[in-house]
């Protein structure tokens, strides 16, 4: 494995562990939303496909294995797994992925593409998981209708928007590193 | 211990709440720690109790369903499990400092670094994370205070945002400027992809063992229960 890329793979998990810990630490006033979506889709654009799936795994595994790093309670550990939006955590890993991979270096037209890739395979993780643990684990009766109402409905646009900062702040990133090299 | 909980029975979830009392006893740690898990826990009952006690029959509508009394047990032990394994995760935290937790997931893959090289490679990503935590905060502390030469933090939403995007893109830069300059030194003093090894301290003392032992006796019990 490259080094640089490992270190700069440690960057992106570094700092999706601490935004993870500012949204239940800072307050609402100081930062309006979770930032987290935009560094998942972000980190696609500036690492590449392998790196940026690496990092979210090791967001992820740190998490799992209690460090506070979760947006929600209890923040970490094992518990997660039984979160119906568990997934989404996942999706976070294979989101990166596809945005690395769609992504042409530069091209304003590909970071979009990659970005609205990534939403669509966040979601189809988030909510394949969610409909996994209220069909399967919970037996109750539920539609795809329903999960789609409660896991996608209420947070797709401001994911949109979160898309969109992420282009913005990625392309930026990409372009300022390019032109200092 | 997780897992194990997962597979148990209610004689099992009995056990294990009263080793997690004993445990928040011994460990001495405040009440107030467990205080965030109450509304996150009450919105979970409301939701674990809705999907499974609410039933319908096929060819109904959701309204013409009624409360199912085994759907609402299913509910509450599975609200039990969650709420074991959230004290445990909390008091986890609460006693154990996020380095030493590094280290703690290091040593696990240490093993596998012997077998396959990648493992080693992940078990420095690990390392570095955390490392590079408080590195982040420092940046984004020093970012701060010069944002703050420009005047008060905005009250509007558009400009708040528009205000925090402006101070990700240089954190972001300097970040990964240092994670170069880090790489930099790691090549230059030898290391090349496979080669890590984590830092394992091969100090126990009798309490650990003692850990271990109560650890091994909780989980054996939970497999003769469940």
């Amino acid at each position: 494995m490259n080094t640089r890329k490992l270190a700069m793979t440690s960057v992106m998990a570094a700092l999706m562990c601490l935004t993870g810990m500012m949204v239940h630490w800072v307050s609402p006033a100081l930062v309006p939303f979770s930032v987290l979506p935009v560094l998942v889709l972000m980190s696609g654009l500036i690492l590449g496909a392998e790196y940026a799936a690496m990092a979210m795994l090791v967001y992820v595994i740190l998490g799992l294995f209690g460090l506070p790093v979760f947006s929600a309670a209890p923040f970490g550990g094992f518990g997660y797994i039984l979160k119906p939006t568990f997934g989404f955590l996942l999706g976070n890993v294979a989101a990166a992925y596809v945005v690395g991979r769609v992504y042409r270096k530069g091209s304003i037209l590909w970071a979009i593409m990659g970005v609205l890739a990534g939403l669509v395979t966040l979601y189809l993780f988030g909510l394949s998981y969610l409909y996994f643990i209220l069909h399967w684990i919970l037996h109750s009766q539920t539609s795809l209708a329903g999960v789609v109402m409660m896991g996608f409905v209420p947070f797709i646009l401001g994911d949109l928007i979160k898309a969109g900062i992420a282009v913005w702040v990625g392309q930026e990133v990409v372009r300022r590193r390019s032109q200092a090299a | 211990m997780s897992l194990l909980m997962t597979m148990t029975e209610w004689q099992g979830l009995t056990l294990t709440s009263f080793v997690l009392l004993g445990l928040i006893i011994l460990g001495r740690t405040p009440l107030r720690l467990y205080r965030s898990m109450v509304m996150i826990l009450v919105w979970m009952g409301l939701f674990y109790g809705l999907s499974a006690g609410w039933v319908w029959s096929e060819g109904n509508t959701v309204w013409q369903g009624h409360w199912s009394i085994s759907g609402l047990i299913q509910a509450a032990e599975l609200l039990w499990r969650v709420v074991l394994i959230f004290g445990m995760t909390r008091l986890y935290s609460a006693v154990t400092r996020p380095l030493e937790q590094g280290l703690g997931i290091a040593y696990f893959f240490n093993p596998l670094a012997r077998i396959i090289p990648k493992a080693s490679d992940f078990a420095l990503l690990l390392t570095l994370t955390l490392r590079f935590i408080p590195l982040i905060v420092e940046e984004a502390l020093i970012l701060w205070k010069v944002r703050l030469l420009k005047g008060e933090w905005p009250s509007s939403w558009l400009k708040r945002v528009s205000e925090g995007m402006q101070l990700i893109v240089p954190l972001l830069l300097l970040s990964l400027k240092r994670a170069e300059e880090l790489a930099e030194n790691l090549t230059a003093r030898g290391y090349w992809s496979g080669k890590y090894r984590p830092l394992i301290l091969q100090d126990r003392s009798i309490e650990d063992y003692v850990g271990v032992l109560v650890i091994v006796i909780w989980g054996v019990s939970l497999l003769v229960l469940g």
